[in-house]
């Protein structure tokens, strides 16, 4: 919790826990140089930006030789006096450089995303820069990444101030009819009051089509085969992926857990995800790894359902088609004999699904490139209404215009405009919680609780 | 002539006058007035009336608080007007048009039977702070005050234009006045001199008011004072009338652009952007010719009309001129020409929600000198900076209202935690709580502040009535439950449920405040209609106040959270700059700090969460 913060140094390593050849050690909030300086070998003045190459001493025997970088404050990240040391990447002597400067007193550990939360308490960072760092770090798309950054350089910012002009235009318009009443006569006040509520209703309504139910499921692009055992899912996956991962055999239930394998379409990186087939069973392990299914499905971007129309649970199918989660749907076997009859009485269930037929003996190009075709069309699809990816802003921009729609109800029946005006400020402390000029301790607390941003 | 006061008031307008009567109603206090001879006490240079959009709701403020602006405007008013009549009782206002010399003459009467004041005419030339209090000189004389109350309006170095030419002085036709500087040297004013301007007087003989629109004095409005019987007039009723300009009295504007003192570099100083004069008009709405031109009359006796809405400083030439375009007004004749007039006006931020200055204590500041516009924010700040003068000498409690249910405490909020570069008028849309702080319960609101004062007077009698039958009747209307077959719910012909209470059959109404009186006489209560609308209007917004309370409640939690200046000063996370402005106004609460102009919202946000 950040009321748990105080001002004491932090040390933390910045560059991950992973075996590398270089680690980044930083130090935030000491006082002056001063004090760190008996740990360095390092002799002579320290100019802040400058690399200097020396040697970390615990009781005159070498730890490790080091190059350090000073940033004094305010022009640092946090915005404190800030040190970084590049380090041998060896976790070892990582965390004997941190346990030596923590032996001193001088510093203590960094809570998770505290180096970020110092940033934006020195004005570094507004609490939207914070959220794109998170974006930023913790996306695997691409498309996760430049919104990261659009957020970080302000350009969604932008939109949110348009939301914001428009609000304010429409609030201006009710205010005059308010108090300059006997300077804009009627006519221009009903004008300006229509006008004015158009353009904020299209902005919100704009910006609402972005707002995407789950947002995260950008983040991870999701491709979950599925479908009952022994339908040719694993086939279909190492077709997809050109290798042999999935063990292979013509007993059903061999899946029973999922497997996921990195499957690259168009330049972008989605999660193939092969599943433990759907059925009734009396087996434990089975039925979790069924249940484990039910999630995933719930969970990806895109779902593929596999079908041998020779061999299929129609209860199973019945209950996907009605939720709408499914985006394709693949006959395996279309190379056998009365195939067409037997997919005859299934296929009319997707209507809206795109079908594919899948020759089971050989599997043939242009069919993978009709699977890789419908994923890649709903990502681009997607992209294109920019949807946001925040959860927060998503969950401001809902009840936004959740409250514009009950208010553009009333502004027809109700005659007393100062009610309106009342009503109308609930729409403007949502917005001014998405362009952060109060932005509430709990935010605040969720975020940095929840997340670990830029240590 | 008295030589030592308690506490001295200068300048004898709307401010002065309700300093000096709001600080008598404490009988062992001596107050002195100091005022000019040629100028009218409680005087109207601007436009002849009192009240309007949010300013009606200060009158009435004033007026529960024991001042005096409602009964004078009663007394002198000669038309009056609901505005907004159909836009919602939260927003409607009273504004009574009054014979101006009338006015000053009730005022004249009415601070002369204050046996604790004494008014002493002529021009201050020089204020030294003492030890234990002023010493002030005027003329050969010299008073000696423990509090002193500056109301000086538009005459701090006031310098008048009318096209090229210029004058010194606070007002036409008056001696010049010297600056704060000369007056009392160790005082900030604003970097800025503000401007107000007025428009042409015109013979009320040379209007032609066949071609006018009309506005008869609505009878149906009821008085400001609580004294006041609801309807009584006490004067004659007269008409104001609407005229329009055109196309050709906004090319005579346009034409003569060079020879506007606002316009060709001799005025330097800001008008406000919401009281333009019909020069700011024509340049900056190069599109817009029409403008309405409230005809309005300055006094019964009294031969000239106030055309509002064309103040100007023009040269007499393009005045006549752009005047005779006018339709209506083609053979009018001007009696005075408009003029601008340039003032100083103290930093406000300077004073404490007392309206006493924070580095020269027992000195307070109220009215326009304090860069407000408007007779009734005058009055408002008057009131309040005398019954603090008085409080303080007593050692008594301040009297601070809140802006959650007063304008006054909106006004004075807003005046003390920011500069502003142009003057400040109250509007309704300053207010957070609009909804609440309405004419119609001013009583109501009123009633808490005024018993603080301790004063045992007829109104605190009539305040505490009003505010218990008031209590009553609403429980009353909550717990009577009613079927819609009722003789008396049937007869209202409303559509309300089977079983329900009054109070909501009121709220369901079209017009809550008829139903409120009709239900009343149906079951035989004798509820003055005064009380019934503030009961009747109460059960209307009731639930929408309810739910914004509820809506902002965040908003509000954050607003009434503690700051300490002290440590925002010295924390090394926040600039430079608005380290300078925290340490200025010293705010309290996360609401004010809000307030501060030019604080940055990562300030606020930080400040939000807690981390400071």
């Amino acid at each position: 919790m950040i009321h748990q913060y105080d001002d004491f140094p932090i040390i933390a390593c910045s560059s991950g826990e992973l075996r590398a050849a270089i680690s980044i050690i930083r130090i935030s909030g000491f006082k002056s140089l001063g004090s760190i300086e008996p740990l360095l070998s390092h002799d002579g003045p320290i100019e802040p930006k400058k690399q200097y190459l020396s040697e970390i001493i615990e009781e005159s025997k070498v730890v490790d030789q080091v190059v350090f970088c000073y940033y004094e404050n305010p022009r640092s990240y946090t915005g404190e006096n800030l040190l970084e040391i590049y380090c041998h990447g060896n976790p070892i002597i990582v965390n004997k450089i941190i346990n030596l400067f923590i032996s001193y007193k001088l510093v203590r550990h960094a809570y998770p995303g505290e180096f970020s939360f110092r940033a934006m308490k020195n004005k570094k960072l507004s609490m939207n820069q914070v959220e794109g760092l998170d974006l930023l770090l913790n996306a695997n798309t691409a498309f996760g990444i430049d919104q990261g950054l659009s957020v970080l350089d302000g350009s969604l910012r932008n939109d949110y101030q348009q939301l914001y002009k428009n609000f304010l235009e429409h609030k201006s318009a009710l205010e005059l009819g308010i108090d300059f009443a006997e300077d804009v006569g009627e006519e221009q006040f009903t004008k300006k009051l229509k006008s004015s509520l158009n353009e904020l209703t299209q902005t919100a309504e704009k910006l609402h089509n972005r707002v995407l139910s789950n947002p995260s499921k950008l983040l991870d692009l999701k491709v979950t085969l599925f479908g009952s055992p022994n339908s040719g899912k694993s086939s279909l996956f190492n077709h997809m992926l050109k290798k042999e991962r999935s063990i292979v055999s013509d007993l059903a239930g061999t899946t029973r857990d999922y497997i996921s394998e990195p499957l690259m379409i168009e330049g972008t990186t989605f999660s193939l995800l092969d599943t433990a087939g759907l059925r009734e069973t009396n087996n434990e392990i089975e039925q979790l790894g069924i249940k484990k299914t039910r999630e995933l499905i719930e969970n990806s971007f895109y779902n593929i359902l596999v079908i041998n129309p020779f061999d299929y649970d129609e209860s199973y199918i019945e209950q996907f088609v009605k939720t709408g989660s499914i985006g394709a749907v693949i006959f395996t076997h279309s190379d056998m004999d009365n195939f067409e009859a037997q997919v005859g009485p299934i296929g009319p269930l997707f209507t809206s699904v795109n079908k594919i037929y899948l020759s089971n003996s050989k599997i043939d190009k242009i069919c993978l490139e009709d699977i890789f075709t419908v994923i890649n069309k709903k990502y681009l699809d997607v992209i294109k209404v920019n949807p946001i990816l925040i959860n927060r802003h998503s969950e401001v921009i809902s009840a936004t215009y959740s409250h514009l729609c009950q208010y553009s109800g009333l502004i027809n029946t109700e005659k007393d405009i100062s009610i309106l005006s009342s009503e109308l400020d609930s729409i403007g402390d949502c917005i001014s919680e998405l362009i952060g000029i109060v932005s509430p301790t709990e935010v605040l607390n969720n975020i940095f609780d929840n997340f670990c941003i830029g240590k | 002539m008295k030589k030592t006061f308690d506490i001295i008031v200068i300048g004898g307008g709307h401010a002065g006058v309700e300093a000096c009567y709001g600080a008598c109603q404490y009988k062992s206090l001596s107050v002195g007035l100091v005022t000019l001879k040629d100028v009218g006490i409680g005087s109207a240079p601007c436009n002849p009336a009192i009240g309007g959009v949010g300013k009606g709701q200060v009158v009435r403020e004033i007026d529960a608080l024991g001042g005096i602006m409602g009964k004078l405007a009663d007394l002198a008013g000669i038309q009056y007007r609901t505005l907004n009549e159909s836009k919602g009782y939260a927003v409607q206002s009273t504004r009574i048009q009054i014979d101006k010399d009338k006015y000053s003459q009730y005022a004249e009467e009415e601070l002369k039977k204050l046996e604790n004041l004494e008014i002493v005419y002529g021009m201050v030339s020089e204020i030294n702070k003492k030890e234990k209090g002023f010493e002030i000189f005027f003329g050969e004389s010299k008073l000696f005050t423990k509090k002193l109350i500056l109301t000086v309006g538009t005459f701090l170095a006031g310098k008048l234009h009318i096209g090229s030419e210029q004058t010194n002085g606070g007002r036409v036709e008056c001696k010049p006045s010297p600056s704060m500087n000369e007056l009392f040297s160790s005082i900030k004013t604003g970097s800025k001199k503000f401007k107000t301007g007025t428009p042409p007087r015109l013979n009320k003989h040379s209007i032609d008011y066949s071609v006018l629109e009309e506005q008869p004095s609505d009878e149906k409005v009821d008085n400001f004072h609580l004294f006041h019987v609801e309807h009584s007039r006490n004067l004659e009723q007269v008409s104001c009338y609407l005229a329009y300009t055109n196309n050709t009295t906004l090319t005579h504007i346009r034409e003569n652009k060079n020879k506007s003192p606002m316009y060709n570099g001799q005025i330097e100083a800001v008008g406000a952007r919401y009281c333009p004069s019909i020069e700011d008009k024509a340049y900056r709405y190069p599109d817009k010719d029409i403008h309405h031109v409230f005809i309005e009359p300055e006094g019964l006796d009294l031969e000239t009309m106030y055309p509002s809405g064309i103040s100007s400083s023009l040269p007499r030439d393009v005045q006549d001129e752009f005047i005779s375009s006018i339709k209506g007004l083609e053979s009018a004749k001007i009696e005075q020409y408009g003029y601008a007039v340039e003032y100083d006006v103290v930093d406000t931020t300077y004073l404490s929600h007392s309206l006493e200055h924070k580095e020269v204590p027992g000195l307070y500041f109220a009215g326009q000198v304090n860069g407000t516009s408007g007779y009734e924010e005058a009055a408002g700040q008057g009131l309040i900076s005398g019954v603090n003068a008085a409080l303080k000498l007593l050692g008594r409690d301040e009297l601070v209202l809140s802006r959650m249910d007063s304008y006054i405490g909106v006004m004075i909020e807003d005046l003390i935690t920011n500069t502003r570069d142009e003057p400040y008028r109250l509007f309704t849309a300053r207010a957070e709580n609009r909804l609440y702080i309405r004419e119609d319960n001013a009583l109501l609101r009123m009633c808490p502040y005024r018993s603080s004062l301790g004063l045992a007077t007829d109104l605190d009698n009539y305040l505490a009535v009003f505010k218990d039958k008031y209590t009553f009747y609403c429980e009353l209307l909550d717990k009577t439950f009613v079927e819609n077959t009722d003789k008396e719910i049937a007869s209202l012909k409303l559509n309300v449920p089977r079983r329900t209470n009054l109070s909501d059959v009121i709220k369901q109404s079209a017009d809550p405040v008829e139903t409120a009186i009709k239900l009343f006489k149906a079951y035989g209560l004798d509820v003055p209609s005064r009380l019934a609308r503030a009961i009747a209007i109460t059960k209307k917004y009731e639930g929408y106040i309810k739910k914004s309370k509820s809506q902002s409640e965040k908003q509000t939690k954050l607003g009434e959270m503690k700051v300490s200046w002290e440590k925002l000063c010295s924390s090394r996370n926040i600039s430079f700059e608005c380290k300078q402005r925290i340490e200025k106004i010293k705010p309290i609460t996360f609401s004010q700090l809000k307030l501060i102009d030019g604080i940055r919202p990562a300030t606020l946000a930080t400040v939000a969460s807690g981390s400071l």
